[in-house]
């Protein structure tokens, strides 16, 4: 098992230099540049813009801006943005906090409310509970994220203010220029919460329902039952057993709690990961833009491992060698 | 004869041809920072209304203490106590961008633009009702005769906000930063159109600075000395490179204006607070917050709950923010437009060599009703170059193009482009073989421009002529508006600014990296911007921009549709705001919240 990690973690090095090989490649290869928005003002001159792209080290050969890159990241040096001039390991620092608060309470509510409602419809497999628990899921699943924010907002901000009800804001994570108390904090939390998890639970409530009804159908349940078991016996041998493709998809998602919400927190506001990343792409901020790369594969390639190593501790059938 | 086409008959036809480049669109929201989106209605990013700043680096030993300063002169507890207890009061101004760089040297984009304004002043600052220069931070100035030296009085006791005093030393070093080939600054080469270096920059005593120019240059006022002044004390140890990054840019920028800098959440608000010292008197709100805003219909939701109390909204929001009871619109007209160009490059297309061919399109064109149906009314036919807003703004025997198809038709039939006849003709004229037959490139993401290409196409059928819309990626657009020049017909739209003087597009030189990207060059007009640009006297100026005028319009490398309107709604609880695309900061301390 040790030696399986170590060789498993030994293994990410590699991989993650070629990911990082090839997003330089392609993050490159896109049309425009961090100084576009330069020469596209007609008060800004050619020889300025050429004079700042040698000062930033853009006129150097590819290769040659990779390997600078690579030796700054080895150094531990994530760079600093080209936009901005800021320190990047700072701007995704301050960053972290915000997207894990949002993503771990909406992932945590989901997973809450989203496995009951998955177990308790494949047990009552094709009657009204599951019909209208399969509808939910096929419809909000198809609803696109930024549609059903727009929604909340419009419902829970705007429409209930104009009733004269309490309202609820409708985007930031506390009031500005308040220290942003604790209940503060939390009501900004609802909407983008609601927003993420919404959707979210759709998908876990169908892979709960059919990795339960698969397990119901297995002969160890008819033997239970066969022998007498109490129903709700059986449903629990059944249901740990359903937990596998969870978990499984729970270390998948491991990536998407640093990641970040790209729709959700630009609708509302949220100052998290998924901004940073769709600033910097619209930018073409080249060097946050790779540090990203690096942050998020590296959170994939260990969210897969996690979820291999839980799986074997979750089933003792998964051996490694 | 030229019957008017209803808005809904006009986007239903251009629809089919649109409905594929919106699909696009939907996937590619617009950049936020090209100067050349429609919501970059707000003073355009070049213009000194972005008069703004300068920011400071600190002091390399204490970038800790030198954060604070700003934010310890003015604790919450210690406000409240000086002024007539209560709650700050604040404004909450929405953006649809994030600031990026606090320091004028440095920024570029319009949202920078507008928090350096807060943050800083400049020597002179544009007025608010026509875009001419005014005193800011100099009181005074006086030209030579021969309109080479300019000498700037400076303001008595001004302050930077951490307390010390401003000097012309300050102004001659916000200067020698941008002289720095090391430091990052876009405005270099502009600076050295009129100066020499630094050595035409001297400081004559503490209040006296002068300037030195290499000829008479006219836009200077409004150009060049409209950009905000930097504390050298803050910044003197950041030289060259480390200027570019230092800590003042981002985390503690210093200046002398109506609001110094409180904290910066990035991607969601920046909060200002008054400056207390404040050369023209102490801002009468408290907080100034600037909330960035990504999503249009989020601002309109937030401007109806009281969350932000102004911000730019879109035309096909109008009369939704209109009914809201807690909201005025104001609409103004603004320094933007939206134009098509012509390749006239032969090596890429040999289309449009023939004037006629240029100006038969345009007669094709309904621009009423584009204004009706695409920009919701708030926008006018484009009848000069010059935006009307514009000093030099004056149609007064411009050649004009009034919607007129049948007038197209004979014009394309006499320069030879004939609509086949015979079988399997498509209706697509021809001369010689080739077929008018060209593709409309416009950004993705951008709805009014991409309703203008499909409409550009459907009108252009009817004469005989096919185009083929295509929205592209905003980034691969302008590789091949400005480099590859790989097109034949491209619509995008700018804004230009205070200064009327158009040379990036329609001079020779500007075709090297300037905005001619489509090959027009007539040596009479170079000469003409070039006269323009050295003529001090506004009238004289005004005499030759109108020469321009006709002989731009009469040869039309390219059309200039339509212009456009800035819709600003601002909450009925404030008062004091002058809707205006060229200052609207420009009395934001006498600003009030109700």
């Amino acid at each position: 098992m040790r030696r399986y990690v170590l060789r498993r973690v030994l293994e990410m090095v590699p991989l993650v230099l070629v990911i990082t090989a090839i997003s330089f490649a392609l993050i490159r290869a896109v049309p425009g540049g961090p100084l576009s928005a330069f020469e596209l003002d007609p008060s800004i001159k050619p020889e300025d813009v050429e004079r700042i792209r040698r000062n930033l080290g853009l006129d150097r050969p590819l290769y040659e801006q990779y390997l600078v890159w690579l030796w700054g990241l080895l150094h531990g040096d994530l760079g600093r943005s080209l936009v901005t001039g800021r320190d990047i390991a700072e701007m995704i620092a301050t960053r972290v906090p915000n997207t894990l608060l949002l993503a771990v309470l909406a992932l945590a509510i989901q997973y809450v409310a989203a496995i009951p409602i998955g177990v308790y419809a494949a047990l009552h497999h094709r009657r009204a509970f599951d019909q209208i628990s399969n509808l939910y899921a096929a419809v909000v699943h198809a609803v696109p994220g930024f549609w059903l924010g727009i929604l909340l907002i419009l419902v829970f901000s705007v429409q209930f203010q104009s009733w004269g009800l309490p309202w609820l804001p409708s985007g930031g994570m506390f009031t500005i220029a308040t220290a942003g108390a604790l209940d503060d904090r939390l009501v900004h939390l609802i909407l983008p919460t609601a927003a993420l998890a919404i959707p979210g639970m759709a998908g876990l409530i169908r892979y709960t329902r059919s990795a339960m009804l698969e397990q119901l159908g297995q002969d160890y349940v008819r033997t239970a039952r066969a022998k007498g078991l109490r129903r709700p016996a059986v449903t629990l041998h059944a249901f740990r057993n359903s937990l596998l493709p969870i978990v499984t998809l729970l270390g998948l998602n491991l990536p998407l709690l640093f990641s970040g919400a790209l729709v959700v927190e630009v609708i509302f506001q949220w100052p998290g990961m998924g901004q940073l990343a769709y600033t910097a792409a619209m930018q073409r901020d080249y060097t946050v833009l790779m540090a990203l790369v690096v942050v998020s594969s590296v959170l994939v390639v260990v969210g897969n491992l996690l979820a291999d190593v839980v799986y074997g501790l979750l089933d003792p059938r998964v051996g490694y060698s | 004869m030229t019957k008017r086409i209803g808005r809904r008959r006009l986007l239903l036809t251009a629809g089919t041809a649109v409905g594929a480049a919106a699909l696009v669109a939907a996937c590619g929201p617009p950049t936020p920072e090209s100067p050349a989106r429609p919501a970059a209605t707000q003073p355009p990013a070049q213009v000194p209304a972005a008069a703004q700043s300068p920011a400071a680096a600190q002091p390399a030993g204490a970038p800790a203490a030198a954060a604070t300063p700003a934010a310890a002169a003015t604790k919450p507890g210690e406000q409240a106590a000086a002024p007539p207890a209560g709650p700050p009061t604040r404004i909450v101004d929405g953006q649809f961008s994030d600031a990026s760089i606090l320091n004028p040297v440095l920024s570029n984009d319009a949202a920078s633009g507008r928090i350096n304004d807060l943050l800083y002043n400049a020597l002179v600052k544009v007025s608010p009702k026509d875009g001419s220069p005014q005193p800011d931070l100099a009181e005074s100035w006086q030209t030579s005769e021969d309109g080479l030296t300019y000498t700037f009085k400076l303001r008595k006791g001004v302050k930077f906000h951490d307390g010390t005093e401003l000097t012309a030393e300050d102004v001659k070093f916000t200067f020698d930063t941008i002289f720095d080939p090391e430091v990052n600054s876009p405005r270099r080469s502009t600076l050295l159109q009129a100066l020499e270096g630094p050595g035409s920059v001297t400081v004559k005593d503490p209040r006296t600075i002068e300037f030195k120019l290499k000829q008479p240059y006219a836009p200077f006022l409004v150009q060049v000395m409209v950009r905000g002044i930097l504390p050298k004390h803050l910044l003197d140890d950041k030289q060259g490179k480390e200027f570019n990054s230092a800590d003042f840019n981002t985390k503690s920028p210093v200046g002398t204006g109506p609001y110094k800098f409180k904290e910066w959440v990035k991607d969601s608000y920046i909060l200002l607070e008054a400056n207390k010292e404040y050369f023209k008197g102490a801002p009468k709100i408290d907080q100034y917050v600037y909330k960035v805003v990504k999503d249009q219909v989020v601002v309109g939701a937030q401007l109806k709950t009281g969350e932000m109390d102004f911000g730019v909204v879109d035309p096909s929001a109008l009369a939704e923010m209109e009914k809201a009871p807690n909201l005025a619109v104001s609409k103004y007209d603004n320094l933007s437009f939206v134009y098509y160009a012509y390749n006239l490059d032969k090596s890429k297309t040999e289309l449009f060599q023939e004037k006629e061919v240029r100006q038969a399109l345009l007669y094709a064109l309904d621009r009423k009703a584009m204004v009706d149906a695409i920009l919701f009314g708030q926008g006018a036919v484009a009848d000069s170059i010059f935006p009307k807003v514009s000093w030099a703004y004056d149609p007064t025997d411009n050649p004009q193009y009034p919607y007129d198809p049948n007038k197209a038709k004979q014009m394309l039939d006499a320069a030879g482009w004939r609509v086949p006849t015979g079988r399997g003709a498509d209706g697509v004229r021809e001369k010689n073989g080739r077929k008018l037959a060209f593709t409309v490139y416009t950004n993705a993401g951008n709805k009014v421009r991409e309703a203008f290409i499909g409409v550009l196409q459907e009108q252009w059928r009817a004469i005989g002529v096919q185009a083929t819309p295509k929205a592209e990626e905003f980034g691969a657009l302008l590789n091949r508006f400005n480099k590859t020049k790989d097109y034949e017909v491209v619509l995008i739209g700018f804004s230009w600014g205070v200064d009327p003087d158009e040379s990036a597009m329609w001079s020779t030189n500007g075709q090297q990296g300037g905005f001619n990207t489509n090959g027009y060059s007539n040596p009479k007009v170079d000469d003409l911007l070039d006269q323009a640009l050295r003529e001090t006297d506004k009238d004289k100026r005004k005499a030759i921009y109108k020469q321009v005028d006709k002989l731009v319009l009469d040869d039309l490398p390219s059309a200039i549709l339509v212009f456009q309107k800035t819709l600003l709604a601002v909450n009925k609880r404030v008062k004091g705001i002058e809707a205006n695309t060229f200052n609207l900061l420009s009395n934001v301390e006498g600003w009030t919240v109700g």
